[in-house]
Formats: structure tokens, C-alpha cells, sequence
């Protein structure tokens, strides 16, 4: 077994609403990476899958929020362990980590890269940020080297070009090439293929693939389709309405899922045995977050088609079923 | 790029065209006749009278007048003062570098401490620096300008006597050494700028602040500080470059405001600019002057948006190359 | 209600309050001179003190209100109409409609507002009507500007193209579809605007262009005021300051406004 790089324990966060009202966006979240492993975390919109992502590098306007429990990234390149994001005052030390040990790759690469720079210098600022010693050819060349490792035509015109005057695949591939500059030891992709065209895909997550491979790199793939990264990844978390409903190997779990709501989920999407049926949907909606009542009873209660008395005045533990770990009393033994 | 600029020349001359039609028809049409002001004053006879009017083209129809004046309007004769008979354009020509040293000036602060204010009242958001900066643009919307010019008068004038309270010069100044002409000239700067700024400071310290808290929430802030970017850098680079863009604009469209406002605190004052000519004229119903600084004003904010057009699109990429 | 609408909206009727009933609660003749009592500071006899002439300025003060507030109001209305409907009908017809309709704003924008005014109002009787006409009809291109750079993003929008395609008139869509949308920057605009056109009214009237004495404005106190600043600081701080506290009040309330429907600032 890997050593252990990234653990969230009891991690929970809310968003402050305004004096009295809390958004509860992530309740007691457990997830562990460990080194070279894919992990992704799979839930639909409003589910916090981003929120979490973007605590992990402290994105979040520190006045919006109040956290507790812990996240801990242990690197073997800084030689402490860290007691990650919670509390985390010193700045230096946060941007030493961001992007040179963990990087993301946002969702829409329309939105995320500054629309009045040209984007080799926006693919620079990232090795700048962590090698000040570097020279201007020596950036230069790392530069481009970068561009034409994630596939790019025509580099010298691609680097003076403006975002809006790129495609959304051109541009995600920048975005790649930048989060990648630094061989960091944890990628996150939050949606990374969601804003793209269906052929461009699969491309862009063998690109992220490839790297994670070459580079000995872990990770953390964010994504509301199952389907399309089962091949991908060693391990699935299945995030409900901030919380983890069941989590196991990806493989195991696409083929044999045990939550209700894994099961609705995978049979909600369409593909070629389902052909001329109709999809079953799962009826209802999320709980409203913003109300602590939810959270003593299980919360994929008022949507479960197998729900049974116990889950309206109990909260479910994990029982293992299997390889998998299900937060449901139907596995209790 | 050159299509551009010559369209928005194109536009440029049928504006200039619309501010002579303007000035011309608002002084022209309205209910008192420039030789009623002969009439009130017993001195001209009427004779003199006579050859004024007719020096004028009074009697000609007023379109035949319009294209007169249009046509001198092109070598710059904006004919002669009623008041002094001295030609309108050297009586122009004598303020204008005052005003554009008072307005330039005030421009210069507005930019400098209207971004400032702004960046750091959304750096420090809802803390007190933020509150307090809240409530002086608030002041700076709400407070009657030449009121406040008034009390300053007051104060540092009379009371304290720190500053002269008129004019652009002291009384000695042809006997003051070359550093003391400077710094007496500063002296009576300081109250006009300060007050003439008040307002368009405000306007861009609350655009400013608005923008950057808005860029706060943007994705390429997140992705930028994810690349470990020092905060620094982040609001100074990033944010601010996408929020200066538009400020060009803003500067642009305040021009009139600015130069409108000259026409009270330049009177207030006694500042030797066009504002206090242009009240002048108004006064005493000097109807060539009153077009000629109407047509100059109005052509000076031209020109001033001209620029922050062709500036807005140098700064700005997406506009740059489409 | 947010406290920054709150706020605005007392001081705001505080103000009608006394500008409706001014006749009832001033202690004095605002016109009515007494020589004796020339430049008295304020006491409890007169609150603000008196002018040059002896006229009670707290008397002055609170029957000067009804003129601003109602040039602010009525000439801001003459604005907002004109700029809502040039700014509708530019943006919605677009083409050549559009183009002239923008050019002329340009131009009226190059001109500072205020020195139109003067040049107008130099050249009118400088009446109250005249000042509430001539602010009403110089303020409004800046309006128009923005209603119609909000049509212009509306009028492309699904719901509106949905309602051309059922059949429904031009002014039909401008009423229910596309006015609902641009109604609160509009009221909000109208708030602001009733602030900077006291302002006007009163920077005229200081320079005796506006409203003539002896019938007592804000800004005409403050011009007798001016040559006695140094003798008489009452004759400038009272008029000064009740004008400033109403433009606030209308600033806060076109302010609270923008927080309550998170209106972006913009430069109106």
C-alpha cells in the first residue's frame, strides 16, 4: 500500500447566509488519498463536490464560511506534516503548497483564465510562482515544452493569443498545462470535461490521465458522471447533499452498487442495454441545507424508494458490504 | 483597427456638428435678442447700434447666420466679445490653460486616489476602513460642492489663514522667485482641485470598489490563487488590470461634470479659468463668447471621450482583437 | 428593508413632513424684514439667527423646502420619462432609430449639464417652472444610455422572442416583457436624480439664476449668506446643511434600493 497523502477527517463546512442562517454544504466528510491513486468524488450539483475541492486549497473567501474537523496533506517534499487549510494563517506557506504541491483544473476554461492577459504569461505565473531563480529562456522553454506536452498546435501563436480568442479544448488544455507545471503531488479536476464538446472529452481526460501516470501523481477527479470515469479511477466516493453515501472501488461499484441512491443514480443514465426504455427518475428534491432538522434522520430520506422506519429518527453508520462501505441500514448486520 | 478609428472619426464629426447646432440655436432661438442688450445700454448710439447688427449679420435669416458662424468657425474666428470688442478666441485662448491645469490636475487625483480608496475599501470589505470610505462617498454625492467650497474658503482662508482664497496668483507675485512662483501657485490650486475633485472621487471610489469585490468571486481570481499567486499580485495584476479598463470610460464620460462644476467653483473663487469667462458672459448676455465657450467646452469633452474610446480599445483585448 | 432604505426613507418624509406643513410650524414671516434685529445669532428667539435684513432664517429654511423637493421631483419625472422612452425605443427599434436617437445623447453628454442649464435659464425668466423644465429636459440622455443597453440585452433573450413569435405587439412587448425589467434602475435612477437636481436648483439659485428673492430658497439664503460668512457663519451652515441632509436622504433611499434588489453599480 501507497502512502498516504490527503485525509479529510470529520471535515465539515457551512456558509454564512447572514447572521442567523447557515448553509450546512459539507457535513462530517472522511475521504483518504493515498499516493498515485485516482480518486473521484461523484455527485450531482449542489452537492458540495466543488466546495470541497475548493477548501482544499482554501479558495473560499475566509469570511464566508466556518469549518471544523481536519484536512491534512502529508508531502514528502516538505518534510513536515502539515495540519492542512484549518486555521491556516500563514499565506507564504499556503501559496508554497497551492499549485506547486496541489493544483486544480477548473471546471469552465472560459471563466477561469484572466480574460486581459495572453495566456503563455498565465502559463509562466504558475512556474514563476515557485522558481524565482528561473531565467526568461529557461521559462520560455519550459513554457513551451508545457504547451506541446498537452497537445496544442501552432505553440508560438497559441502563447500571444487571448483567451476569448481560443477554443473552450485549446483553452482547457492551458489550464492543464499550467496545473501540471509543477509536477504537483495532488491534481484536482473539478468537472473538467463538463464545459466541452462530447468529442473532446475523453481526449482531455486521457491527457489528465496520462500525466497522473507519467508523473507518479494522485488524483482527485470531481464529476457528476460515474459513467464515464469508472475506467478512470481506482476509488469512488458518492457524495449526497454534503455527505458521503457509500464509497469503494470504482469498478466494483459501477457494476454492484448498494445505496439507494448509487443505484438510482447508475440507472439513471442512458446507455446501450437501456435502449427504448423509459429512464427511471429519482423523484423529489434535495433537503434544504439551510435547516438542521434534516440531519437526524438519514438525508437521502425523503427521496428513497426502500426507505424503511428506522431511517426517519436515525442517522445510518458505514457497515461494510463487500469491498464497498454504504451509509444505509440496509447493510447493517 | 484603422476602420475603427475612422468610423468613430466619422461619428466624431457629425457630434461636433450637433454641439454647433446646439449652441447655436439655444443662444439664438431663446426670448432675448442680443441687441436688446444695446438697447438697455444708453451709451451706444444708434448708429453704432446699426453697424454692430449689421457686423453681426443680425438681420440676416438664421439659418444664413448658422452657416456664417460655421464657416469662421473653421479658421477658429469665433467673432468679437459685445463686452470689450476683443476677439472671442484670444479672450478663450487667455483661460483655457488655467482650466486644463485645474482640471487636469483634479483628473490626476481623481484617478490616483478614486482606484486607491477603491482597491483598498475592497481589500478591507464591511471593515471599518470600508465603512468609513462607504460614508465619504456619500458625503462627496450629497454635499452641495460649492457650500463645502464656501466653508473651506472660510476656514483655511479667513479663519486659519492658510490658503489664498482667490485668483491663481498673489498680488506679488512678479516680485517672487522662480520656486516661490511655484509654490504660491500651489497654494491657490489646493482649495479649487480639492473641491472640484470631490465629486468624481466619489463616483470612482464606489465604481472601483464595486468592481473589485465583483472580480473577488470571478473564476480566474480562484484559479490564480490556486496557483500559490501572492495576494499582492492577485489584486494589483489581476483584478485591478480588468477593473482599470473600464475606468478610461468612466474618466472619459465624468469630463463634463468636471468642467460644468468649473462654472460655479472658478466663479466662487475668482479662479482666472473659462468657467468664471463662461459665467461671465452668461451674465452680461455676451453672445459670442457664450457660443464660443459653449462650442469649446463641448468640443474639449469630445475630443477627452475621443481618446478614452481609443485608449478603452488599446487596453482592452476583447475589443482589440475580434 | 434594509437600515440604508430605512434611514432614507425618515429623512426623506421628515422633510415633506415640513415642506407640507411649512406655513404651520415656521415661527416667523419668512419674508417679513426687521432692521433692529439685522445678523442676529441664533438664540432661542430665532433658531438659526437671522440675515441681513433681519429675516428669521429658521422661517427662511423650512419654506424653502417645498421649492426644492418640488423641482427635484417634478423636473427629475420630466428626465426619467424622456429617458425611459428614448432609451426603449432606441434600444427596441435599434437600426436607424438607434443611431440617431445614441447620437443625439452623445452630443447632449458632451455639453456639461450645467452650463446648459445656465445658458437656458440665462436666457428664460429664471422662474421655478423654467428651472424644473430646463433641468427636466438637460438630465435624461445619461438614462436613456443605460435603459437602452439593458433593452438591447433583453430584447434577444427567449421570452421575448417567444412573445414576437405568438404575435404580440411592439408595445405590448416593450410594456410587459421589457419595462418590468429595466422598472427598478429606472426608480432608482429617479432617486439619485432627484438628489443632484436639488443640487442644481440650489448651485443656480446661489448664483442668482434660479429662484428669486425675496421668495427664499436653499440656495438664495446661501448667496446673501456668502457676504457675510465672516460675520454671519449661520447665514451659510443652516441652508448648507439642509440641503445636504435631503440629498442624502434621496441617496440613501436610490442607494438602500440598489443593496434590496442587488441592482450592479453603474454609472447611471
Amino acid at each position: 500500500m501507497d502512502k498516504k497523502i490527503l485525509e479529510s477527517k470529520n471535515y465539515s463546512l457551512s456558509y454564512k447566509i447572514d447572521n442567523k442562517k447557515k448553509y450546512y454544504i459539507l457535513r462530517n466528510i472522511n475521504i483518504e488519498i493515498f499516493k498515485k491513486q485516482k480518486v473521484a468524488l461523484i455527485g450531482e450539483s449542489g452537492s458540495g463536490k466543488s466546495t470541497f475541492a475548493y477548501s482544499l486549497l482554501n479558495l473560499i473567501p475566509r469570511d464566508e464560511i466556518d469549518f471544523c474537523g481536519e484536512i491534512n496533506f502529508y508531502s514528502d517534499k516538505i518534510c513536515c506534516k502539515k495540519k492542512f487549510l484549518l486555521n491556516f494563517s500563514d499565506e507564504d506557506e499556503l501559496n508554497h503548497i497551492r499549485g506547486n504541491h496541489i493544483s486544480i483544473i477548473f471546471q469552465d476554461p472560459f471563466s477561469a483564465l484572466n480574460p486581459v492577459f495572453i495566456v503563455g504569461k498565465q502559463v509562466e505565473e504558475m512556474i514563476l510562482n515557485h522558481n524565482k531563480k528561473i531565467s526568461n529562456d529557461e521559462l520560455h522553454l519550459k513554457t513551451k515544452s508545457l504547451l506541446k506536452s498537452v497537445k496544442l498546435q501552432d505553440i508560438d501563436i497559441v502563447y500571444k493569443k487571448f483567451p476569448h480568442q481560443l477554443s473552450g479544448g485549446q483553452l482547457q488544455r492551458i489550464c492543464i498545462a499550467t496545473s501540471i507545471a509543477n509536477i504537483p503531488e495532488l491534481l484536482i479536476a473539478d468537472e473538467p470535461t463538463t464545459s466541452l464538446d462530447a468529442q473532446l472529452r475523453v481526449e482531455v481526460l486521457d491527457l489528465i490521465n496520462s500525466f497522473v501516470k507519467k508523473n507518479y501523481m494522485s488524483l482527485l477527479l470531481i464529476t457528476h458522471d460515474l459513467n464515464i470515469v469508472k475506467d478512470y479511477v481506482d476509488y469512488v466516493y458518492i457524495l449526497y447533499a454534503g455527505e458521503i453515501l457509500e464509497h469503494g472501488h470504482g469498478n466494483v461499484l459501477s457494476k454492484n452498487p448498494l445505496h439507494p441512491y448509487t443505484q438510482l443514480l447508475i440507472s439513471a443514465y442512458p446507455d446501450k442495454t437501456k435502449k427504448g426504455k423509459l429512464l427511471p427518475v429519482i423523484e423529489g428534491q434535495m433537503p434544504n441545507l439551510t435547516e438542521k432538522k434534516f440531519f437526524t434522520r438519514c438525508i437521502f430520506f425523503n427521496r428513497c424508494p426502500k426507505k424503511i422506519e428506522k431511517c426517519n429518527s436515525l442517522v445510518p453508520d458505514f457497515y461494510k458490504a463487500g469491498d464497498s462501505f454504504v451509509k444505509c441500514f440496509l447493510y447493517e448486520k | 483597427m484603422i476602420r475603427l478609428l475612422i468610423s468613430r472619426i466619422i461619428v466624431l464629426f457629425i457630434t461636433f456638428i450637433g454641439i454647433t447646432l446646439i449652441t447655436f440655436f439655444i443662444v439664438n432661438i431663446s426670448p432675448g435678442k442680443p441687441q436688446d442688450v444695446y438697447d438697455m445700454s444708453a451709451k451706444i448710439s444708434y448708429e453704432a447700434k446699426e453697424r454692430l447688427i449689421k457686423l453681426y449679420g443680425l438681420d440676416k435669416p438664421i439659418h444664413i447666420r448658422y452657416f456664417d458662424w460655421l464657416k469662421r468657425l473653421f479658421f477658429l474666428d469665433f467673432g468679437n466679445s459685445f463686452k470689450d470688442d476683443k476677439p472671442v478666441i484670444k479672450k478663450i485662448l487667455e483661460r483655457l490653460p488655467a482650466t486644463l491645469l485645474l482640471n487636469i490636475l483634479s483628473l490626476g487625483i481623481i484617478f490616483v486616489l478614486g482606484c486607491l480608496f477603491g482597491i483598498l475599501a475592497s481589500i478591507y470589505h464591511g471593515k471599518i476602513f470600508d465603512k468609513i470610505i462607504t460614508i465619504i462617498i456619500f458625503l462627496g454625492y450629497s454635499l452641495p460642492k460649492y457650500w463645502i467650497a464656501i466653508l473651506c474658503m472660510v476656514l483655511f482662508g479667513i479663519k486659519l489663514g492658510w490658503l489664498p482664497i482667490s485668483g491663481l496668483r498673489s498680488v506679488n507675485y512678479d516680485y517672487l522667485l522662480w520656486y516661490e512662483k511655484i509654490f504660491d501657485i500651489i497654494k491657490h490650486l489646493i482649495l479649487p482641485v480639492i473641491i472640484a475633485s470631490i465629486g468624481g472621487l466619489a463616483g470612482l471610489t464606489q465604481y472601483v470598489r464595486g468592481n473589485m469585490l465583483e472580480q473577488l468571486n470571478s473564476e480566474y481570481v480562484k484559479f490564480a490563487k490556486s496557483k500559490g499567486t501572492k495576494s499582492f499580485r492577485i489584486i494589483f495584476f489581476h483584478m485591478f488590470r480588468n477593473v482599470l479598463i473600464p475606468v478610461v470610460t468612466i474618466i472619459g464620460l465624468s469630463l463634463p461634470e468636471l468642467i460644468g462644476g468649473g462654472f460655479i467653483f472658478e466663479t466662487i473663487f475668482s479662479y482666472p479659468g473659462m468657467g468664471r469667462l463662461g459665467y461671465e458672459a452668461i451674465m452680461s448676455r455676451d453672445y459670442p463668447l457664450i457660443m464660443g465657450i459653449g462650442t469649446i467646452t463641448a468640443v474639449l469633452t469630445l475630443l477627452g471621450n475621443f481618446i478614452a474610446d481609443i485608449v478603452y480599445v488599446y487596453v482592452d483585448p476583447r475589443i482589440r482583437y475580434k | 428593508m434594509n437600515k440604508t432604505l430605512k434611514i432614507g426613507i425618515i429623512i426623506i418624509g421628515l422633510f415633506l413632513l415640513v415642506g407640507i406643513f411649512a406655513k404651520h410650524i415656521s415661527p416667523k414671516n419668512p419674508v417679513q424684514q426687521n432692521l433692529l434685529e439685522r445678523l442676529q445669532p441664533p438664540s432661542s428667539k430665532h433658531f438659526f439667527g437671522t440675515d441681513e435684513l433681519g429675516r428669521d432664517v429658521f422661517s427662511r429654511v423650512i419654506n424653502s423646502t417645498m421649492v426644492s423637493l418640488s423641482v427635484g421631483i417634478i423636473s427629475v419625472s420630466i428626465s426619467v420619462f424622456l429617458g425611459t422612452i428614448v432609451g426603449l425605443v432606441a434600444g427596441y427599434y435599434g437600426k436607424k432609430i438607434d443611431i440617431i436617437l445614441m447620437r443625439i445623447v452623445d452630443i447632449v453628454l458632451c455639453f456639461p449639464t450645467f452650463f446648459l442649464i445656465l445658458m437656458v435659464i440665462a436666457f428664460l425668466k429664471p422662474n421655478i417652472y423654467n428651472i424644473m423644465i430646463v433641468i427636466g429636459l438637460t438630465s435624461w440622455p445619461g438614462l436613456a444610455r443605460y435603459v437602452r443597453a439593458e433593452v438591447l440585452s433583453i430584447r434577444e433573450r427567449e421570452y421575448v422572442l417567444s412573445a414576437k413569435l405568438a404575435g404580440l405587439g411592439s408595445s405590448k412587448i416593450i410594456f410587459y416583457h421589457i419595462l418590468p425589467n429595466v422598472i427598478v434602475p429606472v426608480i432608482i435612477n429617479f432617486t439619485l436624480g432627484i438628489g443632484s437636481a436639488i443640487l442644481i436648483e440650489s448651485a443656480l439659485s446661489f448664483l442668482g439664476l434660479g429662484i428669486q428673492p425675496p421668495q427664499p430658497s436653499w440656495g438664495n439664503i446661501l448667496a446673501s449668506g456668502k457676504d457675510y460668512i465672516h460675520i454671519a457663519w449661520w447665514l451659510s451652515l443652516f441652508p448648507g446643511m439642509a440641503i445636504f441632509i435631503t440629498v442624502m436622504g434621496f441617496n440613501l433611499v436610490g442607494e438602500g434600493l440598489r443593496q434590496k434588489f442587488n441592482i450592479k453599480e453603474k454609472k447611471l
